[in-house]
């Protein structure tokens, strides 16, 4: 097997080629990390994971604003990704998504005690063509959120 | 033990072995800075500042908790009417509780321009002065100086301000004047 990969100075050859597929590896499970976020940023993913944490941490901001009762149907269209809101936060992944590759977005609930914090999580249906629908709902000044099946 | 050594004998690894490592570490470097300036050119975030800060100039506005008069019995809040006893930082800090916010403000009571002129009053709009309501005075203290010396879009805090007119609960005019500051 040394001759194989012999040099001109005869078993160097196997050390130094070792050495470059453990370097090479090395460098590949970095650069596989990379890539995949890279991947994820050009097919617009991550634009569109940051868009709707954005879009659904600004409607809650509005929500608690307002001073009367409501409620707010919002569609998540064609989007299959993974909505969590909780500790004032809220969160959109791809399912099955990695914590670090998740958006998301602070929104302010007026200071409600932890108990009337929401604490919800959605989840698309992947063989479901309809829209996941998530309802917001504000009565006597306490908000709850829910999914409309 | 014979396969690491070198020409010259038992001395242990060679020039190609040592040089393993920094090759290595340049492959990383490079793929690393590829992803960069791919990630620079390619839209991966909102830019909200402008419109959140509008939507938290209403919600002290038309809450029931922010400095609007409000009617205990009826439950109504009138959102042009101010209530100055309730416009304060304490007040604020309640509504807009949290650990790390990214956008703070302040709202200042001011004059109107025909009281101004008639009796003309110092604007003190420290955190802590009457007539001032910050949403996290500390970090507000910190922010603010970034905000006004670097300009908009600079040094990762952005300000976006608002005026609007309101009067007080005993109808007098005043001025609501507003600055978030977002970081970007």
């Amino acid at each position: 097997m040394a001759g194989l990969f012999a040099g001109k100075r005869g078993v160097e050859g196997v050390t130094a080629i070792g050495f470059l597929i453990i370097g090479l590896l090395f460098a590949g499970i970095v650069s596989l990390g990379i890539v995949e976020r890279a991947w994820s940023d050009i097919k617009g993913e991550t634009l569109e994971k940051n868009y709707i944490a954005r879009d659904i941490a600004l409607l809650l901001d509005a929500v608690y604003a307002s001073p009367g009762d409501l409620e707010y149907i919002y569609s998540m269209k064609g989007y299959k990704y993974v909505v969590e809101i909780k500790n004032s936060k809220v969160t959109v992944n791809k399912p099955g998504g990695k914590e670090q590759n998740a958006a998301f977005y602070a929104y302010f609930d007026g200071g409600v005690k932890e108990e009337d914090k929401l604490n919800a999580r959605f989840f698309p249906i992947p063989e479901n063509p309809a829209p996941m629908l998530i309802v917001i709902v504000k009565k006597d000044g306490v908000v709850s959120i829910k999914e409309n099946a | 033990m014979g396969m690491f050594r070198s020409k010259k004998g038992s001395s242990g690894t060679g020039e190609e072995e040592v040089y393993w490592i920094p090759k290595m570490i340049f492959t990383i470097a490079v793929a690393s800075l590829t992803f960069f300036i791919i990630k620079a050119f390619i839209a991966t975030t909102v830019n909200v500042g402008g419109l959140e800060s509008a939507l938290l100039t209403n919600l002290p506005q038309f809450s029931k908790d922010g400095f609007s008069k409000f009617d205990d019995k009826t439950g109504r809040v009138y959102p042009g009417v101010v209530d100055e006893p309730r416009f304060t930082t304490a007040r604020m800090e309640r509504i807009f509780k949290m650990k790390k916010p990214l956008i703070i403000g302040r709202f200042v009571l001011n004059q109107t321009a025909m009281d101004y002129m008639q009796n003309r009053q110092q604007v003190k709009v420290a955190c802590a002065e009457p007539r001032v309501a910050c949403t996290d005075s500390e970090r507000y203290r910190i922010w603010q100086p970034i905000a006004q010396v670097r300009g908009k879009g600079e040094g990762g805090k952005t300000p976006y301000s608002e005026v609007r007119y309101a009067t007080l609960a005993n109808g007098k005019g005043v001025v609501v004047e507003t600055v978030f500051i977002a970081s970007n």
